[in-house]
């Protein structure tokens, strides 16, 4: 027995109760950082990659489009004033709450080892320190630059405003972090990561309009809060902090700010160790019924009914349901397509309550490519890939497997812009040629699933999600393209040639239709020779 | 002689449900001790008490002499926990897991590169020892939860379902060390499934049903106490009971 155990034992080590044990704090930060920042799959979404670099592009992209804002900003403070607010905002929605099943694994690793309570806040404000600060600065850096440029910033300023931005998101996260744990506490963590990845979305859409009506020079652009009320906001106070005079209400507004940081610190060391175990553990043991989305049920219901076999099979509907329903229940999936359907939805009412000419119809066809591809990319992943086997391993032809995933990508990402796009183009065409739009849209969407299928067969939700990589942006951006270039090419067609133009798009339709088919029964026969590693 | 493990009309509720309904047990040192029951019956919740990870809604609860209660960070100090959910940070490799392991045990940098040598040789993962261990196998991540429980030499070894994904080489060298560190003085708590093995391995052994111990001693005295002819029989029994 002697080779078994190691030889020598030394007395338990127990760490001072109360106080931060250095080199525990060390070790600690070592595992929860290489675990955050280390390349592999997210364990509370399910995304695979750099979690680093994507929140670096991500938050560069989105610093990016908020620079614009320096060229119609009516001057320095007040955009200092905005950019601020809008980092302090995105901050706080980027750090969410854990999913409940990371959570409930960390807990699992580090609550039974002899960390004590200081050591362990200290730790989360370390990791909630940088990930504030990465968040912040690479959001800002981009608009202050812009404002050195256009609204006469001093350079040597730069990096102090940063230091006042990452000292604000730090302290603000502090208090947000006990905020969303009382969330996940009434809520569940699930319905707090929802709201917030929502509130993220409205908030893209926000930069990108203000964006947009700066680029188009429009008069009106997203609703922004006055100057009066930007003066009373906090993150104000911080961006004012170097450019503001020097007389006593600016030295209050400068105590204030560093007041509130200071009063974020001392909450969370106040209220943060109360993490209760027993919380996360409880609210991972509440079961709930669960229902399929009415979308899945609807499918599978249309896939028995007597008439629309042939159209929908039983085989197809049952996995067109299965990927909707992980599609919608899975994080990483979930609000994948709503950011273009949103679009979507935007330049419908510009098309409805404006004369927007071509504009509006050709971009909503560019947006069913996009989206179709996007729904492809969502059809093809998951957080349970290894769970595939059951598809692979199904009596299910290779031909309903084409149409299963068709109809799933149709459904959920196609319709609502298609349906627009239709309406449009009613609204803007003659009958007929409307008609053969729609058509083409729909063919055209159906085109893409099976081409893409044909050109790289893959089982359904056989792979780990990913983040679309720029060479995949840029591919559905030149198909959008595309799309919209199409789409124009008919409407000029039909005006200019009358009838014969609408025969002639009429005929295109029919070869898309044509070459669709082509392509579903050459992705049918590529999946029949496809194997499954699982 | 103060037992190893003491739980005392111990009562654990999430919301509404009762998850363990008043469970009193004494575990000696240098036992191997087994606690079976159905799934659903509160083992888990058990082990979770013991490791310090939720606290009982009431009674009381040591190991090692110690309240795990009153003085957590020391009852922790002395316990090993090997998690059903196998839950470890997979991003980083079994070696460098394991000595951030050791550090946050407050072992010394020597003690810790000499045990993770040990344990890396005895579970035979040397050759992977720098792999993520996101690429392991199952077995293997199994093994690396086994070796970071031992790290740190704990007098009180607590294991759900330890063997999951082990292959059987793996599970005779794991009854060996069961038996070798009962006899050096530690004890081992040991929730499975696997009834052939708890009969082969534990001293004693406890069956617990809905949250209550039904009946606890030898393989034999509890066979008698439940009026089965064997201790897989007297689960069968209960497992029918609850579904």
């Amino acid at each position: 027995m002697s080779d078994v155990l190691p030889a020598g034992r030394e007395a338990p080590f127990v760490p001072p109760d109360g106080r931060i044990d250095r080199r525990q704090l060390g070790a600690l930060l070592r595992l929860l950082m290489a675990q955050m920042v280390r390349r592999g799959t997210d364990a509370s979404s399910g995304m695979s990659g750099n979690p680093l670099l994507q929140t670096l592009y991500s938050m560069t992209f989105l610093g990016l489009l908020a620079a614009g804002g320096a060229f119609r900003a009516a001057d320095l403070d007040s955009f200092l004033a905005r950019i601020f607010a809008s980092a302090l905002v995105i901050v706080a929605l980027m750090i969410t709450a854990e999913a409940d099943d990371a959570r409930m694994r960390r807990a699992e690793i580090l609550l039974p080892k002899p960390i004590s309570g200081a050591t362990h806040l200290a730790a989360a404000a370390a990791i909630l320190f940088f990930t504030s600060a990465l968040i912040a600065a690479s959001y800002a850096l981009l608009p202050l630059l812009a404002a050195t440029w256009r609204l006469g910033l001093s350079p040597l300023l730069v990096p102090l405003l940063l230091v006042m931005l990452v000292l604000g998101a730090f302290g603000l996260v502090l208090v947000w972090v006990l905020v969303l744990r009382l969330g996940v506490h009434r809520f569940g963590a699930d319905r707090i990561r929802m709201a917030t990845q929502i509130a993220i979305v409205a908030l893209i859409g926000l930069v990108t309009w203000s964006t947009l009506a700066t680029m188009t020079r429009a008069t009106s652009g997203p609703p922004a809060l006055s100057a009066a009320m930007l003066d009373l906001l906090p993150s104000t106070w911080l961006a004012r902090f170097w450019t503001d005079d020097w007389g006593a209400a600016a030295n209050l507004r400068r105590a204030g700010a560093i007041g509130l940081v200071a009063t974020c610190a001392l909450v969370f060391v106040r209220y943060g160790h109360r993490a209760s175990a027993d919380a996360i553990f409880e609210t991972t043991s509440r079961g709930r019924l669960t229902r399929a989305p009415l979308l899945a049920r609807l499918l599978t219901g249309l896939g028995r009914a007597p008439g629309l076999r042939i159209l929908l099979p039983p085989p197809a509907a049952a996995l067109a349901g299965c990927i909707v329903t992980l599609g919608r229940r899975e994080e990483a999936s979930r609000m994948r397509g709503f950011v273009t359907t949103l679009l979507a939805i935007g330049f419908a009412a510009w098309g409805f309550w404006s004369d927007g000419g071509l504009m509006p119809i050709a971009i909503l066809a560019s947006v069913i490519v996009s989206v179709t591809l996007e729904g492809l990319s969502v059809a093809r992943q998951s957080a349970s890939a290894p769970a595939a086997w059951a598809i692979a391993k199904s009596p299910m032809s290779a031909r309903h497997l084409v149409r299963g995933v068709q109809w799933a990508v149709m459904t959920r990402f196609v319709l609502v812009p298609l349906g627009l796009f239709a309406a449009l183009a009613f609204r803007s065409h003659t009958w007929g040629l409307a008609l053969t739009l729609a058509l083409g849209g729909l063919l055209s969407a159906r085109l893409i699933v099976a081409a893409a299928l044909a050109f790289r067969p893959s089982y359904p939700l056989d792979e780990p999600p990913v983040v679309t990589g720029m060479l995949g942006q840029a591919v559905a951006w030149a198909a959008g393209m595309a799309g919209a270039v199409a789409y124009v090419v008919a409407a000029m067609l039909t005006q200019l040639l009358g009838t014969l133009g609408t025969l002639l798009v009429g005929a295109a339709t029919v070869g898309v239709g044509v070459i669709a088919m082509a392509a579903q029964m050459l992705a049918a026969h590529r999946f029949s020779r496809l194997e499954h590693a699982g | 002689m103060t037992p190893a493990i003491a739980i005392d009309d111990v009562r654990k509720t999430y919301g509404t449900a009762e998850a363990l309904a008043g469970v009193t047990l004494q575990v000696d040192r240098g036992e191997v001790f087994g606690y079976v029951g159905p799934n659903g019956a509160g083992k888990t919740t058990t082990l979770k008490i013991l490791a310090g990870l939720i606290r009982p809604t009431s009674g009381r609860v040591s190991v090692a002499g110690i309240d795990v209660l009153e003085k957590p960070l020391d009852a922790k100090a002395r316990v090993g926990y090997v998690p059903e959910s196998g839950a470890l940070f997979e991003k980083l490799s079994a070696r460098e897991y394991l000595t951030l392991t050791g550090r946050l045990y407050g072992l010394d940098e020597a003690h810790i590169q000499d045990r993770v040598a040990h344990w890396l040789r005895f579970f035979d993962l040397h050759a992977r020892a720098g792999e993520p261990i996101a690429a392991l196998s199952k077995g293997l991540k199994q093994r690396v939860c086994w070796m970071a429980a031992l790290l740190h030499d704990p007098d009180v070894l607590i294991l759900d379902e330890p063997l999951n994904g082990l292959d059987v080489e793996t599970v005779a060298r794991v009854k060996d060390l069961m038996a070798a560190l009962a006899a050096g003085g530690r004890t081992v708590f040991y929730s499975s499934h696997l009834i052939d093995i708890v009969e082969l391995v534990c001293t004693r052994v406890a069956v617990l049903h809905r949250g209550r111990v039904l009946a606890a001693g030898t393989v034999a005295e509890v066979q008698d106490a439940l009026g089965a002819s064997s201790l897989e029989d007297a689960l069968l029994g209960l497992t029918r009971e609850t579904t």
